[in-house]
């Protein structure tokens, strides 16, 4: 929760006041080969789609493409960009529903993420806050990745 | 070349380990642009209910397919990631916990038209002590024959529909 988030959902009332909208879409984010490299190396996930550019030079996609969860692990990123909770103690990711992949994305193409707060249900000493995240890429129009994100936060 | 018969109902297999150390948590720091201070502060960790750093969320489930891919079985018979569902933290993973991937096949038969197969696995997370660190549902499409999907063509995990 950094500051210069686009926009400040402050405590428990912000949050309500703010289910079914749109809170933001984050700024663009390159995706390289670099970075999905790292990605391979730190969670050890070589299939060559992603690290072969010569032979994925042979497939539909015509080249490398990212790892699922490499869009997925950069929602956080996106997050802090798009909105920020202020006025709670902490806040926790629970977990994620209905992750979905309808495209592919292209390493040389841009990500980016945009939010939706569709839920927001209260538990014991806070919040649980349903997140609709959609990752967009400028190489096409369907999205790479949407998921539900659940969030915990406690006043 | 497997396919979802090579994938049976009920079958349960089990991950080697892998130990998450600090040099994942500080590259996937940078890498991901997610420095918040529970798993970037040792100091401020300390102040709060876990008592110490904790391992990213998303790092965990990516370490997840990662061990998914390394253990080969998924790998072979598959031509994407169709989704996850139900995804849940279970109990925090702190730096230097060696964790381990579970699969158990719930769900392994042809599509209607025949030509693939769904696959869908209940998988887990855990620890050392065989605690549950975090839990999902994956969904699959894999070949239903070995002919299926000559190498070239073949889908990539990230290419999913639904």
């Amino acid at each position: 929760m950094t500051a210069g988030a686009q926009l400040r959902l402050e405590g428990l009332e912000g949050i309500r006041a703010h289910v079914g909208r749109e809170l933001g879409v984050s700024g663009w984010h390159d995706v390289t080969q670099d970075e999905i490299d790292r990605f391979a190396e730190l969670t050890n996930d070589h299939q060559w789609i992603h690290v072969d550019p010569e032979r994925a030079k042979g497939t539909p996609f015509g080249g490398t493409i990212a790892h699922g969860y490499y869009t997925l692990s950069l929602a956080a990123m996106f997050a802090y960009e798009i909105y920020e909770i202020t006025g709670v103690a902490f806040g926790l990711n629970y977990g994620l529903d209905r992750v979905r992949f309808p495209a592919p994305l292209a390493v040389g193409s841009r990500v980016r993420m945009r939010a939706t707060l569709s839920e927001a249900a209260e538990i014991s000493g806070g919040m649980q806050l349903t997140t609709t995240l959609t990752f967009e890429t400028d190489a096409g129009d369907k999205p790479v990745c949407v998921a539900q994100a659940l969030v915990r936060v406690y006043a | 070349v497997a396919t979802y018969r090579d994938l049976p109902e009920g079958h349960v297999f089990r991950t080697d380990g892998w130990t998450i150390t600090e040099a994942h948590v500080v590259a996937f720091a940078g890498l991901t642009g997610d420095h918040f201070k529970l798993h970037t502060d040792e100091h401020y960790a300390r102040t709060t209910e876990f008592g110490a750093r904790i391992v990213h969320g998303p790092l965990i489930y990516s370490t997840m397919m990662g061990q998914l891919y390394q253990s080969r079985v998924f790998v072979d018979a598959a031509l994407a990631l169709l989704g996850v569902d139900r995804l849940r933290h279970l109990a925090p993973c702190y730096l230097g916990t060696s964790v381990y991937t579970v699969a158990k096949i719930t769900h392994s038969r042809p599509t209607k038209s025949g030509d693939k197969a769904i696959v869908r696995a209940d998988v887990w997370v855990e620890d050392q002590d065989a605690t549950k660190l975090m839990e999902c549902e994956v969904s699959i499409l894999v070949r239903a024959t070995e002919d299926d999907a000559p190498e070239p063509a073949r889908a990539p995990a990230s290419e999913a529909m639904t």
